[in-house]
């Protein structure tokens, strides 16, 4: 018995994929600046907004709350899949880590796979801080199929540290992606319908916003928190996330700069 | 296993013809050279001479525009990439290490990426850092960051160590340290690639040297071949005040070869007792006081001196004779 754990043991030590892992886990744990922007800054962000909105409309009797958290995570997890990813690979690149690694005989797959890893670790986590203290202050409930859920959030974030490997790939400065990322990202802020319905805007640009990921994630969380949409009913924003990670990745891996 | 009975056979590390083109500049025109398994060889140079862009084509991280590098008879991109990776330890300079990652951690990240290795504490042990074992590597300073480079790259076991300036910056105790586990690797039949700018180093640590400058390998050999091939018993640097001329001094019994040397001279000299008078009476002749007068052993800095006309630590120099000439045009 205490063989076999010790043999486990080994076995995760030597295992690349599970150290890599760990190493950005640690990392970002060991970062309280990452920690409060990830987790503290968007249950604060629900906090003030959810006292300053907590009537109901007068009108439809809906309270701004619930309209608005299923965005929330939407926005989180755009920002902490694209952050998360892109931040880290351009300062490992600065730092010639990258470099390094090359020399040895770590497998791109694997580098690659742990930042994905640890990025769903924390999704999970995200979704639950949230969820959770918009049920707990502001009695949102999650309508729909937990299942449901879990599947557009893993299709949302899959899609964002896609386009965040992408964003990425070259630079070779933190300032460079960081105005890359919010090249990319600020669009969406606007557009993608977080803090209001995006079908305020003219019907001309409805085809583009909704090709946004962050629509297609707004979307299917409402759909699935307020509407208590199944899995088939947000079937297409999902797979359009999907496709969104899965050409920006294609494309990342093409591009992508080691030194 | 059957690779490791070739092993003693074939260089470990083996480069010909190697050419590197940036926009504008020719990195490295055509560099050739051979490390045997046990053998240490020191690429020397100034900054800039191509050694680091040399290194890194050996590495397999840069492709070569042409030329050829086989590391154990294996040539890069040849679908053996992973397999000759798993046989060498890199040093490189220049990086870094995240630094809110563990000494320990860090080295074991390095250690999962093989298939084969050495026990990670066992390494640290090894470069002195087991008692920093549990520090970040924010933490640690300049040298310990440098011996724990050096760990990540030896707990792959590698059978071919390179090193970017592995001393750069130690303090002479970490200095040694290293320098006795880049012997104790050799001794084990390991093969060392290794670049310096310290002659000392050089000296100390290769069977061969390769002197390098703007791209090219302009001499190599043992350590002392090449000191022995400036033809001098000892190098004379002087400074005179008055009208004395390199011709004035190209005369002088045992006057080997006289070079410029900033306001001075540079002399090559065969034995030193008939030279010494000689030279004050030509002064005295001439009407022309010797400001400076040092006479040492010739050693690799002397070489280096000889072949490129500059020293290997003043990277300045070379800009300032381009100021020069530009101005007297």
């Amino acid at each position: 018995m205490n063989g076999s754990a010790r043999g486990l043991r080994l076995a995760l030590r030597r295992n690349p994929l599970v150290q890599l892992t760990l190493a950005r886990l640690r990392e970002f744990a060991r970062e309280p600046e990452a920690v409060f922007w990830v987790f503290v800054f968007p249950v604060l962000l629900t906090l003030a907004l959810g006292i300053a909105f907590r009537d109901p409309d007068p009108a439809t009797g809906e309270r701004y709350i619930e309209f608005l958290l299923p965005g929330l995570v939407g926005l989180n997890i755009m920002g902490s899949g694209m952050w998360g990813i892109g931040f880290p690979v351009v300062q490992a690149r600065r730092q010639h880590l990258l470099k390094r690694f090359r020399t040895t005989p770590m497998r791109r797959a694997d580098f690659l796979a742990a930042y994905g890893l640890s990025r769903l670790l924390f999704l999970v986590a995200e979704v639950i801080a949230l969820f959770g203290f918009g049920w707990l202050f502001f009695g949102v409930a999650v309508r729909g199929s937990w299942l449901a859920l879990a599947v557009v959030c893993l299709a949302g974030s899959l899609g964002f540290q896609g386009l965040g490997l992408l964003v990425a790939a070259r630079p070779r400065s933190v300032e460079v992606v960081s105005g890359w990322m919010n090249f990319v990202m600020l669009p969406m802020w606007l557009l993608s319908g977080t803090f209001y319905d995006w079908h305020r805007f003219p019907a001309w640009l409805h085809p583009a916003i909704r090709a946004l990921p962050l629509t297609a994630l707004n979307d299917a969380l409402r759909a699935v928190a307020n509407h208590g949409a199944g899995l088939s009913a947000v079937l297409p924003e999902t797979l359009l996330l999907l496709a969104w990670g899965a050409v920006s990745f294609a494309l990342a891996v093409r591009l992508f700069r080691w030194t | 296993m059957e690779t490791r009975a070739h092993e003693g056979q074939g260089p470990a590390i083996e480069a010909r013809g190697l050419v590197k083109r940036y926009p504008g500049v020719l990195a490295v025109a055509g560099v050739d050279l051979r490390v045997r398994p046990g053998e240490c060889l020191g690429l020397l140079g100034p900054n800039g001479a191509g050694k680091t862009t040399t290194v890194e084509m050996l590495e397999g991280l840069l492709r070569p525009d042409a030329g050829e590098v086989r590391l154990f008879g294996v040539p890069w991109g040849a679908g053996k990439d992973r397999h000759l990776r798993e046989r060498i330890g890199v040093q490189l300079q220049e990086s870094r290490f995240p630094e809110k990652l563990k000494v320990i951690e860090l080295v074991r990240l390095f250690r999962s990426f093989y298939r084969e290795g050495r026990d990670e504490e066992e390494v640290l042990e090894l470069v002195g850092l087991l008692g920093k074992r549990d520090a970040r590597s924010g933490n640690l300073s300049g040298g310990q960051r440098q011996r724990l480079s050096l760990a990540c790259a030896l707990v792959g076991d590698p059978r071919a160590l390179f090193l970017d300036e592995p001393t750069t910056g130690l303090d002479p105790q970490a200095r040694r340290r290293t320098w006795e586990i880049v012997e104790a690797f050799r001794a084990e039949g390991g093969a060392v690639l290794l670049t310096t700018h310290s002659m000392e180093e050089a000296a100390r640590l290769c069977d061969r040297v390769a002197i390098m400058d703007r791209g090219r390998i302009l001499a190599e050999g043992s350590p002392g071949e090449l000191v022995e091939a400036l033809g001098a018993d000892r190098v004379v640097l002087l400074e005179a005040e008055g009208p004395v001329e390199a011709a004035d001094l190209a005369d002088l019994p045992s006057v080997r070869r006289v070079t410029r040397r900033g306001e001075g001279f540079l002399l090559a000299v065969g034995e030193i007792a008939p030279f010494l008078p000689a030279l004050l009476e030509r002064f005295a002749a001439r009407g022309a006081r010797l400001r400076r007068l040092a006479i040492h052993q010739p050693t690799l800095e002397d070489v280096f001196l000889e072949l490129t006309g500059r020293s290997l630590r003043d990277d300045g120099a070379e800009v300032a004779r381009r100021a020069a000439r530009e101005a007297a045009r």
